[in-house]
C-alpha cells in the first residue's frame, strides 16, 4: 500500500540527460508552461559534455541538477531519484526523456488522475511534426495507442511505459533494479512491474506528451534496431512466454503479429507462384491496403494532421524495414546471444535537433 | 513490444481467407488486376511524393 505523509508532494518530474543542450532547455519550459512548477522538475546530467547542465541552471533552482559520471540511464534515474530524495518527498514521479513536449495541463492532468489504485501510470504519446518518419509515427502511434493502449489497459497487460512518459508510485521504487544495464530501460522497469506483481499499471489518454523523432532513415533504423534488441533482451532476461501469464500472452501474440507478416511477403508469394494462381496474394494486398489506408486517414482526422496522408505510399517501406529489423534482432540476440550486457552508452547521442517552433504548436492542440 | 503499426496482420490474413473463399471464380481475375493497379498507383504516388520533398528542400 501507498505510504501517505502530509508532507509529501504530489508528483515529481526527473529527466536524465546526457549531452542534451539542444533540447532541455525546451523540455523543462514545455514542463513549466504544461503545468509543473520548477520547484518540482530535477535534471541528471550522465557526463554531459556539453552545457546541459547550465542550461537546465538556467530554468531550475539551485540543487536540482545533479551532475554525475557517466554512468548510463537507468542509473542516472536512480541516482537522481535517491539524491533528490524523491521517494521520500513525492507520492510519485514522473521520468521523463530530455527531448519531451507536454501539451497544455499535461500535469495537471495528472495530478488530478494518478490514484492509489495503480503504481505506475502512462500518457498518451504523439509524434512532433516532422518529415515524413515522424509522418509514419503518427500513424504508429495512433494505432499503437489509440486502439491497441487501451486494449492492452483493459487487460492489464501495458508491455511497455515510454520513456518519454512514465509515472511510478514512490513506494514501488525500492522494488525495482535500476542496476541491471538494458538497451531498453523502460521495457526492462514495464516488466518488472508485472513479474514481480506490483500492481496496475494506468493509462492516462487526457495527458497527452510530445516526442522527437528521428530526423532521417538512418537514425530511425538505428532506433527500432536498439528497441528490437532490447524487446528480445527482455524477452529472455524477463523469461517472457514461459509462464502462463496474461504479459506472456499478449506478448505472445505481438510476435506472432510478426511472424504471420513475415509469412505473408514471404510463404504467400511462393504459394501462389507454385500454384500459378495469384489470388490469394493479390486479395491479401487489397485487405491490407484497405486497412493501412483506413487507419492512415482515421489518424489523420483525429490528430487533426491531414498532412501525414502524403506520405502514405512510404508507410510500406517502413513496415518492411520493421519486419526485417524485427527478425534481425531476434537472431542477434536470441540464436546468437549477442549484447548480454551492455556499456552505459546513450543512443541519443548527435540524434537531438533543436524543436522548430511550427512543431511545438501541435502540443496545445 | 514498441511495434505499434504492425498489429494487422492476422486481421488481415483472417480476411482474405474470408474473401477468397467466398470469392466466385469469376472474380479472380478482376481481383490480381485490380492489385497491380493499386501496386502500380502506390508506386507512382511515392514517386511523386518524394520529387515533391526534393524540390521543396531547394
Amino acid at each position: 500500500m501507498p505510504i501517505h505523509t502530509r508532507e509529501r508532494r504530489k508528483l515529481a518530474l526527473i529527466i536524465p540527460a546526457h549531452n542534451e543542450q539542444m533540447v532541455v532547455g525546451d523540455t523543462i519550459r514545455s514542463a513549466i508552461r504544461a503545468g509543473q512548477s520548477p520547484d518540482d522538475i530535477y535534471v541528471v546530467s550522465d557526463g554531459s559534455t556539453d552545457w546541459t547542465v547550465e542550461l537546465a541552471y538556467l530554468v531550475l533552482p539551485d540543487g536540482h541538477v545533479l551532475d554525475q559520471p557517466q554512468m548510463g540511464k537507468a542509473m542516472a534515474m536512480a541516482n537522481g531519484i535517491l539524491n533528490f530524495g524523491l521517494v521520500q518527498r513525492y507520492e510519485w514521479i514522473h521520468i521523463a526523456d530530455a527531448d519531451g513536449v507536454f501539451a497544455d495541463g499535461y500535469f495537471d492532468e495528472l495530478r488530478r488522475r494518478l490514484s492509489p489504485k495503480f503504481v505506475a501510470a502512462t500518457g498518451h504519446l504523439q509524434s512532433l511534426k516532422g518529415g515524413w518518419i515522424a509522418k509514419y509515427r503518427v500513424f504508429e502511434y495512433t494505432m499503437g495507442l489509440e486502439v491497441m493502449r487501451r486494449i492492452q489497459s483493459l487487460l492489464g497487460t501495458i508491455p511497455v511505459i515510454p520513456g518519454a512518459t512514465c509515472i511510478l508510485r514512490t513506494d514501488i521504487v525500492e522494488h525495482l533494479d535500476f542496476l541491471h544495464p538494458s538497451l531498453t530501460e523502460d521495457m526492462d522497469l514495464t516488466l518488472q512491474i508485472h513479474r514481480r506483481k506490483l500492481g496496475k499499471i494506468a493509462y492516462i489518454p487526457q495527458a497527452k506528451a510530445l516526442t522527437q523523432d528521428p530526423k532521417d532513415f538512418a537514425d530511425y533504423h538505428r532506433q527500432i534496431l536498439r528497441w528490437y534488441r532490447g524487446g528480445w533482451q527482455m524477452i529472455r532476461r524477463h523469461g517472457i512466454g514461459r509462464r502462463a501469464g496474461r504479459i506472456d500472452a499478449y506478448m505472445g501474440f505481438m510476435v506472432l503479429e510478426e511472424i504471420v507478416l513475415l509469412m505473408q511477403v514471404t510463404l504467400l508469394p511462393i504459394y501462389c507462384i507454385a500454384i500459378g494462381n495469384y489470388v490469394p496474394m493479390a486479395t491479401m494486398f487489397l485487405v491490407d491496403l484497405a486497412a493501412v489506408l483506413g487507419i492512415t486517414l482515421w489518424a489523420a482526422w483525429l490528430n487533426r494532421r491531414p498532412d501525414i496522408i502524403a506520405a502514405f505510399p512510404l508507410y510500406y517501406v517502413l513496415r518492411f524495414v520493421n519486419l526485417y529489423t524485427f527478425f534481425r534482432a531476434w537472431f542477434e540476440i536470441v540464436v546468437l546471444r549477442k549484447f548480454g550486457s551492455d556499456a552505459p552508452g546513450w543512443t541519443t547521442e548527435g540524434r537531438r535537433y533543436r524543436i522548430a517552433p511550427e512543431a511545438l504548436g501541435v502540443a496545445n492542440k | 513490444m514498441y511495434s505499434h503499426g504492425r498489429v494487422l496482420s492476422v486481421a488481415t490474413s483472417a480476411g482474405t481467407v474470408t474473401a477468397v473463399t467466398a470469392m466466385p471464380n469469376t472474380g479472380m481475375e478482376s481481383t490480381v488486376q485490380i492489385a497491380v493497379a493499386a501496386a502500380a498507383g502506390l508506386l507512382v504516388w511515392a514517386g511523386i511524393y518524394i520529387a515533391q520533398s526534393m524540390f521543396s528542400k531547394h
